[in-house]
């Protein structure tokens, strides 16, 4: 079911295996048990399942953002440009964090810092990986207008609660953005949003996407959004791929349960059903 | 920004009115008055008294006098002192020099130094350095800042590197700039440095609470996933927004320092505004006392206003121009306000009818208070208890698996059995001197002929109060004899076993340590119970009711919360003392502690109880048609049990350490009765420093670890209940 060759892949994921510990000393709760996938030059891949699936803290560990042993324990291979992810120190791997592979996340509020304004955080990464560039405030104006943002002065200056939940999520991938990465994990970048502001940020992402060949690692339990946006689908269920291929074949043809149950939930406009879909899990256990 | 300092400043005219009129009132019924040492003395004339009289204006009522002062003070003229006879804005001058000097120098060192601490330990969280770190903390919170600066004293006399108290050397005078500055310093050094430890402790626990919530925040995550450094992502990101809630605590913190430095400005024989306060009340200095009082207040007033000032610099989600819901008159309204309004009018007018009866009725009236409070207190004690009783069935099993939590109950239970049973235990009354043995050094025990005896010591030099043993002299215990568990078997009624040394009149301190231990013990129990139910009461009523009844509540709290609450002590303790005789002198401190302790406590239960009326159950109880005794009892209080057994674990120390200041300043407990903070005071003697009679710091020690285990304990039981509980 693999399409992409692996030579080709940008980013490769073999066996990533993640465990949490909650007490010193205590017991290891596997919650992630080795996963396997990859990402082209420039690919869609949507990693979708309910909360609680190993999806966010498989993308956080890619660049080693989880807390360190012994409280999480992280194995496996993660290959960026023939790069190993995993066994690299801190320091060469903060020049990865943000340069060449960067994140956005859930919820903008959280998210910014609440006492620095939009244009000192942005700055704040443009300066960390390009030291020698000039103008850094012109590149930051450039990054928000780039965004969709019409007024990119105003919110250079302004403080994240001065935003709306839109305009920080805008700034959040400006941040992102700005640094030009080859990968963007984008880990629920539309759930704490409204269902018209959600609209707006997957398209920017499409066109964004579309104009720098950039790859994304899009996180959602959101099977609705992955249709028209995704090359591929991951279905993860409870720390397991359970299903992976084209997005088209997933939707059309699913093959696993689960999938089928998620896809089961999306509700349709028109749809004459008198209550929503659940997830059977109790059934889906006895079947796997 | 202006307009908002023009607000602050309006909104504080009212209260410095309510303070200044309060600091009078006080003033006013303390009996006696400036001129108090003259008339005593026989050689000053009936008229020359009386010409004093008039000019200071003490013949008319208070009300007349009251205005004078207002619309002398509102022309710039504070007066003129009494006892210093000078003006008094110049001796405010000097004094609000001297106190800003050591506050500010204090709250600096306090910061510079709790915001490293506090941060390395959240970092280093549960390894060598925080708990090290803990260890510290708990430390400084538990030791009485007077305690501490007597040893600060006794180390300055000792090693002879500070100096021990004043502003200035004698010949500072004639000292070049540079050693005049440096004489400054060095006098400073010991105050500030006891001052900075004392509030150092708090500030590291809320820097370490704080930054350990702000280094899980999502934003931390996204500044690390931008690729920056572990030490750019803490000392910044995270840094900046711990913080802030540290810089909302500035105002309290020099609250506390004003109040803390009455005593060590009394220990350390420093010129501040606090000794100055001090005095004055004492000697009545009219003028001073609400000059300085007045200076407190704006001294306080301007440090919340700058840390709101610094807040809103620091975290730009705040901003100045908020003002705060204003309420809406309409006549429902101005009803209920005139009921209040009535129903204080005749709580001042009883009390002004009392005050000016016969004795008789005087008499009757206190008693009838007495019994009122004497039966509140029981009350509350029973309601107190039997929560405790319902908690610690529940909460008794997970303190086992806790040893400091449970070492300290187990240290907290032997202390009050001793106090209990101090009677049985302790070998001699408190009273009992012995001239002879005066600063008797603890004796020494030997086993002789398979029993215990008491080495017996010769005075060799009653000068330096030095003592020898007697080679062979010793006289063997006898147990359970007499109602006592041990004592001398001997026929001489001058020999005696001193286990802890014996003070200057040669009675034993270890007894004095027991009976005082009842006092200190029980004080706080007392002390919260009172406290607790009424904050639950105010502020439970306060914020189910809202509106007017919160309204008034809240102003009421914010008003006592606003003194300086060791100047209230004073006050309050001066006015009402000479009602009292000395027995009913512990009833009396309990209650102004708890009338100065319960303003903080219902805040936040008005706080808790408002969250708790929007719950639905609490509807579901309304809409059943129960009655607001019931909600509060029923559901209300079972809610709010866990949280007010941990705040009054970790307020008891509070009561002890107030009680034993009190005491310290020679305001509380009497001689010849024994309680910890009196006997502190009996060391407070250069000759005691000089000549190393350590054992009168005993006390102090005792305090320590009785303030310390409730400390523990209550920290266990808050990590028992819900860790997260912010305290």
């Amino acid at each position: 079911m693999n399409v992409n060759e692996p030579s080709t892949a940008l980013l490769e994921v073999r066996d990533l295996r993640i465990g949490f510990r909650s007490r010193m000393g205590g017991p290891l709760n596997e919650v992630v048990h080795g996963v396997s996938f990859s990402i082209g030059k420039g690919q869609v891949l949507a990693v979708v399942g309910e909360s609680g699936s190993g999806k966010s803290v498989s993308a956080l560990s890619l660049t080693k953002l989880l807390p360190s042993p012994p409280a999480c324990e992280v194995s496996g291979t993660v290959r960026y440009g023939g790069r190993e992810l995993l066994g690299m120190n801190e320091r060469a791997l903060r020049e990865i964090r943000g340069r060449h592979i960067a994140y956005i996340f859930q919820e903008p509020s959280t998210s910014l810092n609440p006492v620095f304004t939009i244009g000192w955080q942005i700055k704040e990464a443009v300066n960390l990986h390009f030291p020698k560039k000039e103008n850094v405030r012109a590149h930051v104006e450039k990054a928000l207008a780039d965004v969709g943002i019409r007024d990119a002065a105003r919110v250079y200056d302004a403080y994240p609660h001065e935003l709306s939940g839109g305009m920080q999520q805008r700034a959040m991938i400006a941040m992102a953005l700005a640094c030009e990465p080859a990968i963007l994990v984008a880990d629920e970048p539309t759930t704490a949003l409204d269902v018209t502001i959600q609209k707006q940020i997957l398209d920017l992402l499409k066109t964004i996407r579309r104009e720098r060949e950039m790859a994304v690692l899009l996180i959602t339990h959101n099977f609705g959004i992955v249709a028209d946006f995704a090359d591929e689908v991951a279905v993860m269920f409870r720390g397991d791929i359970v299903e992976r291929g084209k997005t088209a074949d997933v939707l059309k043809n699913p093959q696993h349960p689960y999938t089928r149950a998620l896809i089961a939930c999306i509700p349709m406009l028109g749809d004459t059903r008198q209550r929503l879909t659940t997830i059977d899990h109790a059934q889906l256990e006895a079947l796997s | 920004m202006t307009g908002f300092f023009a607000r602050r400043l309006l909104s504080a005219i009212p209260l410095l009115l309510g303070i200044s009129l309060l600091a009078f009132l006080l003033m006013y019924l303390s009996p006696g008055d400036s001129l108090s040492e003259a008339r005593a003395s026989r050689d000053i004339s009936q008229e020359f008294i009386q010409q004093l009289e008039q000019e200071r204006g003490l013949d008319k009522p208070w009300y007349v006098q009251y205005t004078r002062w207002l619309k002398k003070t509102a022309t710039g003229d504070f007066g003129y002192s009494w006892t210093y006879k000078t003006p008094v804005s110049q001796l405010l001058g000097q004094r609000v020099v001297a106190t800003l000097c050591l506050s500010v120098c204090a709250l600096t060192l306090a910061w510079v130094l709790a915001i490293p601490l506090g941060v390395l330990s959240a970092i280093k969280k549960d390894k060598l350095f925080d708990r090290l770190a803990a260890l510290f903390a708990y430390s400084a919170i538990s030791i009485p800042s007077f305690f501490l600066a007597l040893l600060g004293v006794f180390f300055a006399a000792k090693t002879g590197w500070l100096p021990t108290g004043g502003r200035t050397a004698l010949d500072h005078d004639f000292l070049p700039p540079a050693a005049q500055a440096w004489d400054y310093l060095k006098h400073l050094a010991l105050p500030v440095l006891i001052l900075a430890i004392g509030s150092v402790a708090g500030m590291m626990r809320v820097m370490r609470a704080n930054f350990l919530d702000d280094m899980q925040a999502q934003y931390a995550i996204t500044a690390r996933a931008k690729g920056l450094s572990y030490g750019r992502v803490m000392f910044v990101h995270v840094l900046r927004n711990a913080i802030n809630p540290l810089i909302t605590s500035l105002g309290f913190a020099l609250s506390g320092l004003l109040s803390g430095s009455v005593l060590v400005e009394n220990v350390l024989n420093y010129p501040g505004l606090g000794q100055l306060i001090y005095d004055a009340i004492v000697r009545k200095d009219q003028d001073v006392v609400l000059a300085a009082v007045m200076m407190g207040c704006v001294m306080l007033l301007i440090g919340n206003m700058l840390a709101d000032l610094l807040l809103a610099m620091s975290d730009p989600r705040i901003r100045l121009e908020k003002s705060s819901a204003s309420l809406r008159w309409d006549k429902k309204r101005f009803l209920s306000l005139g009921k209040i309004a009535a129903a204080l009018l005749l709580v001042c007018g009883a009390g002004l009818g009392v005050y000016h009866a016969t004795p008789g009725v005087q008499k009757i009236a206190l008693y009838a208070l007495g019994a009122v409070v004497v039966g509140a207190g029981a009350l509350c004690v029973g309601v107190l208890l039997w929560m405790i009783f319902k908690l610690f069935a529940r909460l008794w099993r997970p303190l086992l698996k806790k040893p400091l939590g449970f070492a300290s109950l187990g240290v907290l239970l032997i202390l009050y059995l001793l106090a209990l049973f101090a009677d049985q235990v302790a070998p001699y009354p408190a009273q009992l001197p012995n001239l002879e043995k005066f600063y008797h050094p603890p004796t020494a025990l030997v086993w002789q002929e398979g029993k215990l005896c008491v080495q017996q010591y010769a005075l060799t030099d009653a000068v330096t109060a030095s003592y020898e043993k007697m080679p062979g002299q010793t006289i063997p215990l006898k147990w359970f004899s007499d109602g006592k568990l041990f004592s001398l078997d001997t026929q001489d009624t001058q020999a005696r076993v001193y286990l802890l040394g014996a003070d200057g009149t040669g009675r034993d301190l270890f007894s004095r340590l027991l009976y005082g231990a009842r006092i200190s013990l029980s004080i706080g129990l007392v002390g919260i119970s009172i406290t607790f139910l009424m904050g639950f009461l105010v502020g439970g009523l306060a914020g189910y009711f809202g509106g007017l009844t919160d309204f008034f509540a809240m102003r009421g709290v914010e008003f006592i919360m606003a003194i300086p609450s060791l100047y209230l002590l004073l006050g309050l303790r001066s006015a009402l003392a000479p009602h009292f005789d000395s027995g009913q002198m512990f009833l009396l401190i309990i209650l102004i502690l708890s009338f100065i302790g319960w303003a903080g406590t219902a805040r936040v239960i008005r706080g808790m109880a408002l969250s708790l009326r929007q719950r639905p159950y609490v509807l579901a109880a309304q809409a059943c048609g129960a009655s607001t005794a019931r909600i509060l009892v029923k559901h209300f209080l079972p809610n709010l049990a866990s949280y007010l057994l941990v705040a009054a674990t970790l307020s008891i120390p509070g009561y002890i350490l107030g009680e034993a200041a009190l005491s310290f300043l020679g305001l509380g407990i009497q001689e010849p009765s024994a309680s910890w903070g009196l006997m502190l005071k009996d060391a407070q003697q250069l000759k005691i420093f000089m000549l190393g009679f350590w054992w009168m710091f005993l006390p102090g020690l005792a305090i320590f670890l009785t303030v310390i285990s409730f400390n523990l304990l209550g920290d266990a039981l808050r990590d028992i209940i819900d860790p997260k509980m912010k305290l």
